[in-house]
């Protein structure tokens, strides 16, 4: 009954079509967290954000940790990970994650996993855009083993 | 991937440069060649020289903190490149930061 959904898209997110996606009636519980574009980091006011992505490589990293957070919270869980590419403007959602369960704790629980992995372990990185004109590539978390 | 001409023959080696590496190529990708068997670690060094070379001010520690990966996994530093095929098209992945804030 277990679902993945790992997918990287150009196109904005339907996050009722992703729950729909997953729903089953053994499930009583779907939790879905939503990422998206603010406008100010670090003192900046930002008017948009270009996601560059490795697609193959961004997708079995969503595959694998959605597999982690089944072997951690319920081989019943069925999730979706969804991540955009290209340049994004201030509020447009970024990442969609849901996860359906029998009860609400493990659909919490795993959906706060996958986004706390997919930010430390996804081949993805940003590019904001500020209000200046001026654009800057984000300080990320080095892939190398025993490199912060 | 090519097949194998022979084990003296060079191995190209095309890289994709993702994220904050993008701006140090006009191209989309870097080619050159090395010799077969060249471990990834001695790749790391033959990129950075290069992108060094087109650019003084280039950081090498952005290097440093990347990984050399292909189309399905990351590469271990001590894995040897065109043991079994003249060219390798590979990808060198910066720090990522994906998500939201």
């Amino acid at each position: 009954m277990s679902k993945i959904i790992a997918r990287i898209t150009a196109d904005p997110i339907r996050f009722e079509a992703l729950a729909a996606e997953l729903a089953v009636p053994q499930h009583g519980a779907q939790a879905l967290f939503v990422g998206l574009v603010r406008d100010e980091n670090d003192g900046r006011k930002v008017a948009a954000v270009s996601y560059d992505v490795h697609p193959p490589l961004a997708e079995k990293t969503f595959r694998e940790i959605a597999e982690e957070a089944l072997a951690r919270f319920g081989a019943d869980l069925r999730v979706a990970i969804v991540h955009r590419f290209g340049r994004l403007a201030v509020g447009e959602a970024s990442v969609a994650i849901c996860v359906g369960s029998a009860h609400r704790d493990e659909a919490l629980q795993a959906c706060r996993y996958a986004i706390e992995q997919i930010k430390v372990r996804s081949p993805i990185w940003k590019q904001e855009h500020y209000l200046d004109g001026d654009s800057e590539w984000l300080a990320g978390h080095s892939l190398r083993p025993h490199i912060p | 991937m090519s097949e194998s001409k022979g084990t003296d023959s060079p191995v190209r080696v095309r890289v994709r440069l993702f994220g904050a590496l993008r701006k140090y190529s006009s191209e989309p990708e870097i080619a050159f060649d090395v010799p077969r068997n060249t471990r990834v670690a001695a790749l790391r060094e033959h990129l950075t020289e290069i992108l060094k070379r087109t650019h003084p001010a280039f950081d090498g520690a952005l290097i440093t903190a990347s990984v050399l990966a292909d189309e399905s996994r990351i590469l271990r530093e001590d894995e040897e490149v065109g043991t079994s095929a003249d060219e390798a098209s590979l990808a060198l992945l910066p720090p990522v930061c994906g998500g939201s804030q």
